[in-house]
């Protein structure tokens, strides 16, 4: 056995290449097969030193007060089904401790009687991430806070799409507001 | 052999003639001397300059790579941003083959080659996590990244990758966690499974280089990681015992640097010796205040009495580095009585008074025996110094003394007819044991 470490060393290759591509094809799946929700939100700008520059995102559904399930403690796993409220964002409707049936319901973290859900970066680039920030600033100002994103929900995965400012994809919010001035 | 010590050989060689002329040594001795130390010279360095600049290459290259991609380029669609994100990794791996069939016997290949795959794998991951918007906490993306790294320490045999491997440990341990198996805070105890992973490896680093600079940047990590897993252990175990697993900590340090790499070189310690003393003394000196013994902790009394299970394990791991520190302390005493083996009573010292302490509440007794630990180890060192006329080593001693001496001054805890009875023993004892000295200097 000259080459063991070389066929080591293949296997392990694969691993390598097998972690990140099984979170590509987890996020995919979610992507295409998932329904689309809209979480109300207030955006911050953070840095993280390996991932680059996101916006930390906080949401009105994590403030929502809800019963939890018999017998479940702060910081376990939970599983919870969603409801449209009258605006069309996304409210907590139930929470379970165990998977409940059908595709649309998230894992999340029970906080009390409160829920914190599974995400709350959103990666942008460098150069949007301050702009985001004082874009949002600046609308809460005017007292029309309009910040939401859109998330793809499928059996526990959450994937977040877009994020909206004033009902406009990121991207073209801050291309607009840079020719407005 | 201990390992050569390259500027001493030189020394050596340049006073061959003047030995030779002054008749202390004959022709062929000399040239004997001469032969078999010139040989050792002209031997191939460890190309130590080599492989630094390989591995400090890598690691900008691997440093750059990484920011490149932190930068998120929005641009490029999802699949372009994905192959970019898998061709650092699939690059890396191909250098890793290549150096596995053609250069396994380069250390500087194989280093490089290890490097740029650990970071390229994170790179990955990251750049992924990114597009996708994936979320999932920090000290994950960490152990993925550490798990998927393990094999490569082991394959390529690198002394910066196990480092690294205790870096990241180090990194984890700090991290807030998610609260499956044993809950948030006590699943930093997985910390020490991570070391051990890294122990074999450890192992085989010191049976190839034993006193080489690959080991000892292996060794330092190491003892990072540990001491700041055996911090994080503190708080899960019996809290108040942090006084004891430290001392035992600074212990193991000082002991293993000097008993077990005492062939470190032929005219240093070892780098442990010195850290060794420098964190024998702080916490030897903290622990001598009173004021560090008052704590409500020792009312408490689920301290040492576990509710749960990982409570009960941090617990065994503290007590097993305390049982660690003696165990190595005998068995240096029994082996090595040539190394000043004073500082490590700081163990049995430190447990003695964390037993009065918590038995009685009362901070004066086991304040004054680390007191007179201090006090015991300064004079030892001094008479060991002046015994076998090391300036140095006798000079530590009456810096320890000294030290003692100042932290007592300020001590507004004890009266001052208690300081000053202190302070005139202090210096009688001082006075005495340079008379004593001078004496015998004197006559010999």
């Amino acid at each position: 056995m000259k080459h063991w470490r070389l066929i080591v060393f293949v296997l392990v290759a694969f691993a390598q290449i097998a972690a990140p591509a099984s979170l590509i094809w987890k996020r995919e799946q979610t992507l295409r097969r998932g329904g689309v929700w809209k979480f109300r939100t207030a955006p911050v700008d953070p840095v993280d030193a390996f991932r680059g520059r996101y916006i930390s995102l906080q949401f009105e559904a994590e403030s929502q007060e809800i019963s939890p399930p018999p017998n479940a403690s702060s910081g376990q796993t939970v599983f919870t089904t969603l409801k449209p409220n009258a605006e069309g964002f996304a409210e907590i409707d139930q929470v379970f401790s165990s998977r409940p049936a059908g595709d649309d319901f998230i894992e999340a973290e029970l906080a009390g009687k409160t829920v914190k859900l599974p995400f709350d970066k959103y990666w942008v680039t460098e150069r949007d991430a301050p702009a985001a920030e004082s874009a949002y600033r600046a609308q809460n100002r005017r007292d029309k806070r309009n910040a939401f994103v859109t998330v793809r929900i499928f059996r526990g995965d959450a994937a977040i799409e877009q994020l909206y400012l004033d009902d406009q994809p990121l991207g073209e919010y801050l291309r607009q507001s840079a020719t407005v001035k | 052999m201990r390992s050569a010590d390259r500027s001493g050989i030189r020394w050596l060689l340049a006073e061959l003639p003047e030995l030779r002329a002054s008749g202390v040594l004959t022709e062929e001795t000399a040239e004997a001397l001469r032969r078999h130390y010139s040989s050792q010279l002209s031997e191939p360095p460890r190309r130590l300059g080599f492989i630094l600049s390989a591995i400090l290459g890598s690691l900008l290259v691997g440093a750059g790579i990484v920011l490149l991609v932190a930068h998120n380029w929005d641009f490029l669609s999802r699949p372009v941003r994905c192959a970019i994100a898998f061709t650092p990794l699939v690059l890396s791996q191909a250098l890793a083959i290549f150096v596995l069939l053609r250069r396994n016997g380069s250390a500087a290949w194989r280093e490089t080659a290890a490097i740029l795959n650990v970071a390229s794998i994170g790179t990955t991951i990251a750049l992924v996590s990114q597009t996708y918007q994936i979320q999932g906490d920090y000290a994950r993306f960490i152990l993925v990244w550490m798990l998927l790294a393990l094999p490569i320490v082991y394959l390529f045999r690198t002394s910066v990758g196990l480092s690294a491997w205790f870096v990241g440990a180090t990194v984890w341990v700090w991290l807030p966690k998610a609260g499956d198996f044993f809950g948030a805070r006590p699943n930093d105890l997985w910390v020490w499974s991570l070391l051990v992973l890294g122990v074999p490896a450890f192992v085989t680093l010191l049976r190839r280089d034993r006193n080489g600079h690959g080991t000892l940047l292996a060794t330092i990590t190491l003892a990072i990681a540990a001491a700041f897993s055996l911090g994080q252990t503190d708080e899960i175990g019996a809290q108040s015992f942090w006084r004891c697993s430290f001392a035992a900590y600074w212990t193991v340090l000082y002991l293993v640097g000097a008993a077990w790499f005492k062939d470190w070189r032929p005219t240093r310690p070892h780098p442990f010796v010195a850290l060794g003393w420098i964190g024998t003394l702080s916490l030897a000196l903290f622990l001598s205040f009173q004021e560090s013994w008052r704590t409500r902790q020792w009312q408490n009394a689920v301290d040492l009495v576990a509710p749960h299970y990982p409570d009960l394990l941090a617990g065994g791991i503290q007590i097993a580095w305390v049982m660690a520190a003696l165990f190595f302390a005998g068995y240096a005493f029994w082996k090595n009585r040539e190394a000043n083996l004073a500082p490590a009573a700081l163990t049995p010292m430190a447990v003695i008074a964390w037993g009065i302490a918590k038995k009685t509440g009362n901070p004066l007794a086991p304040s004054l025996l680390l007191n007179f630990f201090l006090l015991a180890v300064g004079v030892l060192t001094l008479l060991r110094g002046n015994r076998a006329g090391r300036a140095v080593e006798a000079n530590l001693g009456m810096l320890v003394i000294a030290i003692l001496a100042t932290a007592r001054f300020f001590d507004s805890e004890f009266e001052f007819v208690v300081r000053g009875i202190a302070f005139i023993a202090i210096g009688l004892g001082f006075l005495a044991t340079n008379l004593v000295l001078f004496k015998r200097r004197v006559r010999a």
